[in-house]
């Protein structure tokens, strides 16, 4: 799989401005208009024509496996079911949108796969790993290694700055300081954000506030990445660059996405989609990426 | 540590607050601080007959209550003695109320012999010697009422019937007593009418390992008589005569553990605010794979942090103001040379980390148990 990520060794010496003042020319693209034909679809209309035919379930690896899961929240003394026995599989390299209407469980279900939530029955399976079993200490682990977050709200710190938001996943990690920063520069450049890394979420747009949300997630090149509404708090403009950065995320570095909306437009950037209702899935959508072409 | 910047960016997110923290705490430091040194100052004050093998031979009825002077004999005549001198203290102003101090009348014939860490030099101490109504003076003290040697002063007492004239004719050195006067027990004795009564014996012992056996002996010796004693080493003595003002330790630390719990309350209405605050970020940070030890270990870090930096500007600016201010005049002698201790300031360090711990304790475990679904659900 394709990483944004040179290993350590090929990461070029110039990539890394260390302050405003010191970025380079040849770091990147640093504002819109400079950034490169060769870098990869950046406008929606370019990330339509360069999108690839749907993998099929067929030509792909499994990666999530969600089989016969149950979810019910104990709420005072009522029980109130929120999944009922869904299965479903997500590919490698999958854009999967979970669609339905507030309550369906579609959040429950991201909250499952991501590892944050533990399901009341069935089995949820991640690269083979059946994570319903881990311990909470497993699996915080394992989510810093393989889950990458996007919420609807960004959930920035809101007293660091985008570098050092971007920086927190690879706290966790045992890269030195300089590889850190490597890595984080390397994620602001994906999103496009390298010019704003010292700007704090205060001082940033919220399409800004989601891109620095989304080099957080990618930023340990993780497994999976799951978004919950990421465009929910965005106007129209900001939510079709986040799509499509989605999308370019999807497409050019095969990350699998698993993403909550109830937009049906946001879904159209996905490759499939699956829609939930009172907690049954109710269609396992078809490719949708001939609408998105 | 690489996660130091996100704990002090946490710990002044909210600069007010913190600022405020850190006040309140330095000002409870402070006063803590302050009420374990006064302790400290009587301890060391006790402790200024170390190594004297001094014993104090009081009533065993109470300190207020006097012994007969034929005590004393009895007392010489026990093997291990080095001398025995008589003292009663006087409890005089000078002039108004407030001008209090400790000042004794004390037999000036033994004096040099028990109370030989008091140096003065051998021409001054006979001038005191030679006149009855002399006295010999603290430093400290000559200071206070801007007193030279040679000046006559009257003593107001609160005790006696009588206000003793004094020449003053010496000052001595001590390195802890800086503020007391003695004058003869004889102009005293007169003036009483020589009945025969003294407020105590202070016994000088030759050996260090006799003391507690001579002590026991010489309390055996009245324990039948109508003057029955209690005899102490210096320090106890020292704490007893401190305790005649209440039991000031007892006192002392209960407030002092008043204050530290309720500076543990506010602390942990405001640890509790700030994790409040932030149960959203928490629950991102637990997403993106903090584990729930990291996180408790964050928090707490961060909550002892903050008391830290109080109990710590609390005692630092302590012991700069009273480095400065001349506590001894302040207080009227009631403390001499009064700082703030090395000891008690440790301890107030320790109990701000104990502070911290308490406090934040509860809104960190909290905060790192909870869900992280419930944590991004959570509307702050």
């Amino acid at each position: 799989m394709e990483s944004w990520f040179a290993s350590e060794n090929e990461w070029p010496a110039e990539a890394g401005p260390h302050t405003e003042n010191e970025w380079p020319a040849e770091a990147g693209p640093h504002t819109e208009n400079e950034w490169p034909a060769e870098a990869g679809p950046h406008t929606e209309n370019e990330c339509r024509g360069r999108l690839q035919p749907a993998r099929t379930e067929n030509d792909m690896e499994t990666l999530v496996q969600i089989d016969n899961v149950r979810k019910i929240y104990k709420r005072d003394e009522f029980e109130v079911p929120v999944l009922n026995g869904i299965s479903v599989e997500v590919a490698r390299g999958d854009f999967l949108a979970l669609m339905g209407p507030s309550g369906s469980g579609k959040t429950t279900l991201l909250n499952l796969i991501a590892g944050i939530d533990r399901p009341t029955s069935g089995r949820i399976l991640v690269d083979g790993k059946e994570i319903s079993r881990f311990s909470e200490t497993a699996l915080a682990s394992w989510r810093a290694r393989h889950v990458g977050f996007i919420f609807q709200l960004y959930n920035l710190i809101p007293v660091l700055n985008a570098f050092e938001n971007v920086e927190l996943p690879l706290l966790l990690t045992k890269l030195s300081k300089k590889q850190r920063r490597e890595h984080v520069i390397a994620a602001l450049n994906v999103v496009s954000l390298g010019d704003r890394m010292f700007h704090y979420p205060r001082q940033l747009s919220g399409g800004q506030e989601q891109r620095v949300a989304i080099a957080r997630a990618i930023v340990t090149d993780p497994t999976l990445l799951v978004a919950d509404e990421p465009t929910g708090d965005l106007d129209a403009r900001n939510a079709e660059e986040i799509l499509n950065l989605l999308a370019r995320l999807n497409d050019e570095f095969e990350k699998t996405i698993v993403m909550v909306t109830h937009d049906p437009k946001a879904a159209q950037h996905a490759a499939r989609t699956v829609h939930l209702e009172k907690g049954l899935l109710v269609e396992m959508g078809g490719e949708t990426v001939a609408a998105r072409a | 540590m690489k996660f130091s910047k996100l704990i002090i960016r946490n710990l002044f997110r909210n600069k007010l607050r913190a600022a405020l923290t850190v006040l309140l705490m330095a000002a409870i430091f402070f006063f803590v601080a302050t009420l374990l040194s006064i302790l400290e100052n009587f301890t060391l004050f006790s402790d200024a007959g170390r190594g004297q093998n001094r014993l104090a031979v009081q009533s065993a009825i109470s300190l207020a209550n006097v012994l007969p002077i034929a005590h004393e004999g009895k007392i010489r005549a026990i093997p291990g003695i080095v001398d025995v001198c008589e003292m009663q203290w006087f409890g005089a102003y000078y002039k108004e109320p407030k001008n209090f101090f400790a000042n004794f009348a004390v037999d000036h014939k033994h004096m040099p012999a028990v109370f030989d860490d008091y140096q003065t030099s051998p021409a001054d101490f006979a001038a005191f010697a030679n006149d009855r109504q002399g006295a010999i003076v603290g430093p400290e003290l000559m200071k206070r009422f801007n007193w030279h040697v040679g000046d006559r002063i009257t003593l107001k007492s609160t005790i006696f019937p009588f206000n003793p004239e004094l020449t003053i004719r010496a000052v001595y050195k001590h390195p802890i007593d800086t503020s007391s006067l003695m004058f003869h027990m004889d102009y005293f004795q007169q003036a009483m009418g020589n009945q025969g009564w003294v407020g105590m014996f202070w016994v000088k012992v030759k050996n260090a390992n006799d003391m507690n056996a001579i002590g026991k002996r010489i309390d055996d010796m009245f324990r039948n008589s109508t003057d029955p004693t209690e005899t102490f080493t210096e320090k106890e003595f020292q704490l007893n005569f401190l305790s005649m003002m209440g039991d000031i330790k007892l006192l002392f630390h209960s407030i002092s553990l008043c204050a530290i719990f309720m500076v543990i309350l506010l602390a942990a209405i405001t640890m509790s605010m700030s994790a409040r605050e932030r149960v959203t970020e928490i629950a991102v940070l637990k997403a993106i794979g903090f584990s729930r030890g990291l996180v408790l270990t964050l928090m707490l870090i961060e909550f002892t942090t903050l008391t830290l930096i109080g109990g710590i500007v609390g005692v630092v600016a302590g012991r700069l103001v009273y480095n400065v201010v001349n506590m001894t005049r302040v207080t009227q002698g009631f403390l001499v040379n009064f700082t703030l201790y090395t000891q008690p300031m440790i301890t107030c360090i320790i109990a701000a980390f104990a502070v911290g711990v308490v406090a934040g304790g509860w809104p960190a475990i909290r905060s790192a148990s909870m869900s992280v679904v419930d944590g991004l659900r959570r509307v702050v």
